[in-house]
């Protein structure tokens, strides 16, 4: 009598993951058995050693072994798409306790996870420009591109060499979005731009003086003192298509 | 009859990266084109016009990586249904998977062998009629290479025969891994082709392996097809005739004119078997040099 094949499929699935704990299946060859282990594991070892390239260097041998042993032997993967399991992973290392990873390292992961999600995004579909621009880049409401992702870390994450040791006096902030070429672009922010993208995605469909006008506020400055950045900085946005049209907006049909 | 309708169709797999922009400046004289449904049915921007862009020049097969038709736990059916979607928006000529099972609870990626006993026939048929049915289509499921399978009632040849024939789905003979299986498990890979049913057999494939001992090969499809793949690729055609053939190149993939001088190879070592005449050859046209 055979065993039943479902405990059979379990037991070979069991003995993949985690080879030093599970039982060989029943009738199966034990070396042949670490051989599916090991073919299985570099699959997945490989997606990360290039999603996560840079902290990886940051990371010993021994641990990355052992953090990438961890997640593959106990983190379910119930995603059918091998390319969602960068960002299980960025989890994983976020919240496993096993190997102390240093913050910077994990900003660092976070940063190569969030490129990797900017390169394999779905296309959505954007909201249409039903009119034609007003001449003045003021005159029209904008928001930022919804595909685009403000990242914002303590270290300079997107310099290849940045210094794990010092803590630099200014975070870094960045706009991380895919070109229409498909090469994903990185924007630098300063903390007032950055402050202001947030501020147009929050008054999406207003022209942008209302939010400028909180950003003066929050600033503690007259808002005809940010006119020249504010300008510079739309025009800028709106060329390397951070903003995009805003669209179906009433607040913009009347301020128009 | 015109012979060229007789000839083989060959194709090989589109990766994104370097292969892919060979493939656009090219355009090489290949059949069709191969994707994992999986790497490209959630793509956007620029990758995703130039894949459409490419299809408008070839045909599309699909060759699925994530069904896990001989998975224990429930047919994952938003994936069916997305799967659909894919299938109808860019109608390939076949859209295949893998008679293997690829996650238990959760999924691990690459493939695994069903244990060849009678009750899993039962649950492997009743997956592919489920499957069929959601895609309003027949499955075409591929023979997977295995280095250890557990407890058996039956062989690997009694199980694929009896799913085919019970489920009245297709065949995706990979020749590749009836060789790698052959000598993982000792058996004549001759005779094991010769018992295949010739009328489910509707595709090919052929890749490269690493040969690790006398009886151990890994189906990597990371080299060049070996010379007894060669030899069983025309004993296929014999016997099956002229089915459309997918060179299977998933890692250390060389430039495209390597590529193109193995695909040239299929189609000879088909022509041969089906005793057609010598093609002229037709070299990619160059440019002239002034
Ligand atoms: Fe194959």
């Amino acid at each position: 009598m055979t065993t039943d094949f479902l405990a059979l499929q379990a037991q070979f699935a069991d003995f993949i993951r985690d080879p030093a704990h599970a039982p060989v299946p029943k009738g199966c060859d034990p070396e042949r058995m670490q051989l599916y282990h090991q073919l299985f594991f570099n699959n997945i070892d490989g997606i990360l050693e290039n999603t996560f390239e840079r902290s990886r260097a940051h990371i010993a041998d021994d641990q990355w072994q052992e953090l990438v042993r961890t997640f593959f032997s106990t983190v379910p993967q119930h995603s059918p798409y091998l390319v969602d399991v960068p960002a299980r992973f960025l989890e994983f290392l976020q919240e496993q306790t096993t190997v102390a990873l240093p913050e910077p390292v994990l900003e660092l992961a976070a940063f190569e996870a969030t490129l990797h999600e900017c390169r394999m995004a779905e296309d959505i579909t954007l909201p249409e420009a039903t009119e034609s621009l007003p001449d003045d880049v003021f005159d029209a409401a904008w928001q930022p591109h919804p595909q685009g992702v403000l990242f914002e870390s303590v270290y300079p994450v997107n310099q290849a060499d940045f210094s794990l040791d010092a803590v630099p006096a200014e975070p870094t902030l960045l706009w991380i979005q895919r070109d229409d070429a498909g090469v994903v672009q990185i924007y630098y922010l300063s903390a007032a731009s950055a402050r202001w993208l947030v501020l147009l995605d929050a008054h999406s469909g207003a022209t942008p003086g209302a939010s400028l006008a909180q950003l003066a506020r929050e600033l503690n400055v007259a808002p005809e003192n940010l006119t020249g950045f504010a300008r510079a900085q739309l025009t800028d946005w709106i060329a390397d298509g951070v903003l995009i049209p805003a669209s179906g907006s009433k607040e913009n049909a009347s301020s128009a | 009859m015109n012979t060229q309708s007789d000839r083989v169709s060959v194709g090989i797999g589109l990766r994104r990266g370097s292969l892919m922009r060979e493939i656009e400046a090219t355009q090489p004289e290949l059949d069709f084109l191969e994707v994992a449904p999986e790497n490209w049915m959630r793509l956007g921007g620029a990758v995703k016009r130039q894949f459409e862009a490419l299809l408008s020049r070839y045909p599309l097969y699909l060759h699925g990586l994530s069904l896990s038709v001989g998975g224990p736990a429930p047919l994952d059916r938003d994936f069916v249904h997305a799967l659909k979607k894919f299938i109808n928006q860019y109608q390939p000529v076949i859209y295949s998977e893998h008679l293997s099972f690829c996650s238990d609870n959760a999924h691990l990626y690459d493939l695994m062998p069903i244990p060849f006993t009678r009750a899993a026939v039962r649950h492997v048929v009743e997956r592919i009629h489920a499957v069929q049915d959601v895609l309003g289509q027949r499955l075409t499921l591929e023979n997977v290479s295995y280095y250890t399978a557990p407890d058996a009632e039956m062989n690997e040849l009694d199980f694929l025969t009896e799913i085919l024939q019970q489920a009245d789905c297709d065949l995706l003979l990979d020749v590749n891994n009836v060789y790698v299986n052959s000598v993982n498990h000792h058996y004549d890979p001759k005779a094991f082709l010769d018992t295949l049913p010739v009328e489910r057999v509707r595709y090919l494939h052929v890749a490269g392996h690493l040969q690790l001992a006398s009886d151990l090969i890994v189906d990597t499809h990371g080299a060049a097809v070996a010379d007894p793949v060669w030899d069983l690729l025309a004993h296929t055609y014999g016997r099956f005739g002229a089915v459309p053939t997918l060179l299977e190149r998933d890692f250390d993939i060389p430039p495209l004119a390597d590529l193109m001088l193995e695909i040239k190879k299929i189609r000879s070592v088909a022509d041969d078997a089906l005793g057609l005449a010598p093609r002229n050859d037709r070299e990619p046209v160059m440019v002239a040099n002034a």
